[in-house]
């Protein structure tokens, strides 16, 4: 078992020499690509991705007019999918999950992240890829008669079950991590966000 | 606010670096995998002949390699493999060119025929060392006659498992044709064997290095406030040695390198296997000078050997198997081991290693370390909160470190000791056996022996409180919920070391605490018949108790009989009986 | 006979006499008490329903039933970290919830809080202090809440996480995750089951 092992290790170690022949390295891409191995590769291409006019073409009704105030250009890419830092992001119209983001407006690192759905994933002007996200509505209240803010190192609060008409273009940066949604009433849903890294630093209720 | 905590740090036993010679690892060409001596070479780690094949050549012999350490065919399968690959590569030459010429027939004679072929252009054997295991599991050596790769061995064991008896036990199997060989082997990874495989990738040892000479320059600005690895933490801005009040990680212009040590035991059949189960233990590190993302991987983590079973050794037995691994590490510290050759280094480079923390499940912590088991009153490594009523103690600021110097004697002490007598009367005094871990000048298991998290908080508290305090599961809870006290009283305890304690037994020893629940318990109906039935039935739980806890106890409230004649286990139980009745 | 019974009537009525002017019973209140499958049909909801991003570990949806099978530590990671504290806050958070079911849950989210706190990749001193206050408080509370629970060994050793937080920063330099990965591998290997032999190389 030890052998076995230790020969696996050290075929792995060969493998990610960065003076390895050029053939091996070839092999060893579509060694990762048949067992999954994933990488930080914002290019990767997708399957399901979509060339879209803009109104001035015979296409130009597959357009979504609502991306129309982010895009300047007369081709842009929309894509269903993108995998950025290893982790892989949605429109909500492929999978509601990975399209639930706690994001930074306007990047803004002083402000509190806010949970929004991405709409479309889409090639800005720059040629980077960026998200046009609706906004989950607050619930007015400032936090107050919200039973799941009351516990300062748990990060989940109420909001609203809609979410607003408008789209914000939100960089990849400024995404912080993925939340989880669950509705608790047709009104209401509770937002928790799954940020691996704390930036709490409030007294603990004791 | 200050960024550093004031824990309770016991100075450390502060060395000198050993006049002896560096370990010389000469990092040279292949070698057979066994038959290696300590100053043995190790594999060739800079290049393989597979960098000397035509482009064509390399891609077969990587597919036939990756189908037999990845994918797992058999030596049969592999070569079919290679001669189907040499076929379709004379086919492909033929459809193309018409005919072969002589490059095309100098590619085909470079692809191997057989698996072991493909195996040898990659260098993928490493340094393992076979030991020979006795049933009480102690491990040797292996010795070898020069110019012999055939490794030899003791005939019998002659360790002592108890102070005076000498175990005796034939170590080989003897075959028909004459020759013999050990009845079960222990194959230990060497380690210098592996930090000679790390340190030949350029990247990896230039991370490694950066580690060190990071912390190094970040120390004027004093610690972090961010930590974001075990280098950013405060122990290694502290952790001095081999040369005294010097930084390990002060590295100078050799290489220092800490790790992260785990033991643990699995069911080799798989883990959701359930009923009889046949255990298998690894012993293995992680190197933390590695960033996160790549320290792992599993090529650079080191798997030092993989104990037999089918069943666990018991406590000191461990000892057998992690000693070769504490050798090294030890002759690391003290000698320094010099490479011949890594990447950054062509003429050669010394190099330190040195174990920072070990982890493990709480079980497996106290079993690595030799410490008595989690379930006695010695429950803590760390602080001397001692008895199992007082696993609820919240008073951390109390809690009075372990001496780690009286810990490491007292260790000694047990492994010197003449008779079996007196290691158990050691062991109950002080709950301490010898582990090889203190062949390690710098060990100190007060700070360095880690309860992993995960099992400590998820799969200990969270787990108990989901289940058990909260009672979320489906199962049907037969057993009456545990009764609570009907007034509270701060009773004396049992202190480890003192005669009380000594004179008792383990048994007598939780006897105590189960005295003071019963003098404490409410009684069910406030119903005069009923109080009077809860004396009888506590006079009589009382009677089930030793002598010895009963008198114990009876002394600590200040209730001894008076008596002329002698006492008698009935007289203590009607004197605590009494007591009940007079507060 | 008769006069054996006197003599243990005489032992134990003045005895009894006065336990009775002890307190025969607890007086912290009444014990805590709940719905069991109300709470674990919550649960259930909740993680039935709640979306998910597709990283995060599954946990089984029939979680608390014999067939659910053993749990493994990421799976008691999930269920703390969102389907617990959700399920619980949905039912005894609100304002009209009964007393004792608000402590049941502020000590089960000082848990929680626990584990958020330390499982941070990134650590500082304050996320080490609110780690052992949250311990501290739930350790401390632990008996008087549920007063037929029991302490653990491992209670009283979370509370040194808060030491190897210091002296070796975030879980996720010194956890075992990764090595059990490792023992996942090793598991997955062909072996003959034949324990510690070797075919030694021979000339």
């Amino acid at each position: 078992m030890l052998c076995s092992y230790l020969k696996g290790a050290k075929l792995r170690a060969w493998l990610s020499r960065p003076d390895c022949p050029q053939a091996v390295k070839e092999c060893k891409v579509l060694l990762d690509q048949a067992y999954g191995v994933n990488g930080d590769d914002t290019t990767v291409i997708d399957p399901l991705e979509e060339y879209v006019r803009p109104l001035d073409t015979a296409r130009a009704t597959n357009m979504p007019p609502d991306l129309r105030e982010f895009v300047h250009l007369r081709r842009t890419v929309l894509r269903a999918h993108l995998r950025h830092a290893g982790v892989v992001f949605s429109r909500s119209s492929t999978n509601v999950g990975n399209s639930q983001i706690m994001f930074y407006p306007s990047g803004d690192q002083s402000l509190r992240a806010v949970p929004g759905l991405i709409k479309y994933i889409f090639e800005g002007d720059d040629g980077s890829m960026a998200f046009a996200v609706q906004w989950r509505e607050a619930l007015g209240r400032n936090g107050e008669g919200d039973p799941f803010a009351a516990y300062p190192h748990f990060p989940a609060k109420l909001y609203s079950a809609r979410a607003s008409e408008k789209l914000e273009k939100v960089k990849i940066l400024w995404v912080v991590s993925h939340y989880a949604c669950w509705a608790i009433s047709e009104e209401e849903v509770v937002v928790l966000s799954l940020c691996r890294v704390s930036s709490c630093i409030s007294k603990p209720r004791l | 606010m200050l960024d550093k905590l004031q824990l309770e740090f016991k100075p450390r036993k502060q060395t000198s670096v050993s006049p002896s010679s560096p370990i010389e690892v000469i990092t040279g060409k292949s070698s057979p995998t066994h038959g290696i001596t300590t100053n043995g070479k190790s594999d060739d780690h800079f290049k393989s002949p597979i960098h000397r094949l035509d482009a064509v050549a390399q891609v077969a012999v990587l597919i036939g390699v990756i189908c037999s350490t990845v994918i797992g065919i058999s030596k049969c399968g592999g070569t079919f493999i290679m001669n189907a690959l040499s076929l379709l590569i004379y086919l492909a030459i033929q459809a193309v060119n018409g005919t072969s010429g002589i490059v095309h027939e100098h590619i085909l004679k470079q692809v191997p025929s057989t698996i072991d072929g493909a195996l040898a252009k990659l260098n993928l054997d490493t340094k393992t060392i076979p030991y020979a295991v006795c049933s009480c599991h102690c491990t040797y050596p292996p010795t070898y006659t020069e110019g012999s790769t055939i490794p030899t061995y003791p005939q019998r064991c002659t360790h002592y498992p108890r102070p005076g008896v000498q175990c005796g036990e034939s170590l080989l199997d003897s075959h028909p044709n004459g020759e013999s060989s050990p009845k079960k082997i222990f194959l230990y990874h060497d380690f210098n064997d592996y930090v000679a495989g790390l340190i030949s990738h350029g990247d990896i040892k230039t991370l490694m290095d950066k580690s060190c000479d990071e912390l190094i320059t970040s120390l004027p600005s004093g610690n972090p406030h961010f930590v974001k690895s075990a280098f950013d933490a405060q122990f290694l801005h502290e952790f001095t040695g081999p040369q005294p009040g010097r930084l390990f990680v002060n590295r100078g212009t050799e290489g220092r390198y800490a790790f992260a040590l785990h033991v643990d035991f699995f069911n080799a059949k798989g883990m959701r296997v359930r009923g009889a189960s046949t255990l298998s233990g690894i012993i293995s590190m992680a190197c933390l000078n590695l960033p996160l993302d790549i320290q792992y991987k599993p090529e650079n983590m080191y798997l030092a050997g993989i104990i037999p079973g089918p069943k666990q050794p018991s406590l000191e037995n461990l000892n057998h198997y992690i000693r070769p691994l504490m050798r090294d590490l030890a002759a690391s510290w003290e000698r320094g081991v010099r490479y011949s050759k890594t990447a950054n280094h062509p003429d050669g480079h010394l190099t330190r290693s040195a174990v920072v923390l070990a982890v493990c499940d709480l079980p497996a912590v106290r079993h690595l370390a030799a410490l008595a088991g989690v379930g006695s009153h010695f429950f803590c490594s760390a602080c001397s909160c001692y008895h199992k009523t007082n696993y609820g103690r919240v008073d951390f600021m109390h809690w009075m470190p372990r001496d780690k110097e009286k810990m490491c004697r007292y260790a000694e002490q047990w492994r010197d000791a003449s008779t079996s007598a007196e290691r158990e009367r050691l062991f109950k005094e002080h709950g301490v056996c010898y582990s090889e871990l203190w062949r390690l000048p710098y060990w100190d298991p007060t700070q360095q022996l880690v309860i992993d998290s995960m099992h400590c908080i998820l799969e200990g508290l969270v787990q108990y409180h989901i289940r058990n305090v909260l009672g979320l599961t489906t199962e049907d809870t037969p057993a009456l919920p545990a009764s609570q006290p009907a007034f509270d009283y701060t009773f004396t305890r049992l202190d480890p070391g003192t005669d009380a304690l000594l004179s008792m037994s383990t048994k007598e020893i939780t006897q105590v605490s189960a005295i003071h629940e019963l003098l404490v318990t409410q009684v069910p109906f406030p119903d005069n018949n009923f109080i009077e039935m809860q004396m009888e039935k506590l006079c009589d739980s009382l009677l089930h108790k030793n002598v010895c806890p009963l008198k114990f106890v009876c002394k600590s409230l200040g209730r001894i009989p008076m008596k002329s004649t002698r006492l008698y286990k009935s007289d203590y139980a009607k004197a605590l009986v009494q007591w009940v009745s007079m507060l | 006979m008769g006069k054996y019974v006197v003599i243990i009537s005489s032992l134990f009525v003045k005895p009894c006499r006065q336990r009775r002017e002890m307190p025969l019973s607890a007086v912290s209140g009444e014990h805590p008490s709940y719905g069991k499958k109300d709470v674990l049909k919550q649960i259930h909801d909740a993680i039935r329903e709640t979306t998910m991003p597709s990283w995060f570990g599954l946990v089984p949806r029939n979680f608390g039933d014999i067939s659910a099978g053993t749990i493994k530590a990421d799976e008691w990671h999930s269920l703390i970290t969102v389907y617990i504290p959700i399920a619980l806050i949905s039912l005894w958070g609100g304002p009209s919830s009964k007393a004792t079911l608000k402590s049941i849950l502020d000590h089960t989210m000082d848990l929680v809080s626990a584990v958020y706190v330390s499982c941070a990749r990134t650590m500082t001193l304050e996320h080490a202090t609110a780690y052992r206050s949250y311990i501290a408080s739930y350790v401390g509370s632990l008996r008087r809440i549920h007063p037929t629970s029991n302490v653990r060994p491992n209670h009283h050793a979370s509370f040194y996480v808060y030491n190897y937080l210091v002296l070796f920063g975030p879980v996720h330099s010194w956890w075992t995750f990764p090595f059990e990965r490792l023992i996942g591998i090793l598991q997955h290997l062909p072996t003959n089951h034949k324990f510690g032999e070797l075919n030694l190389v021979r000339n």
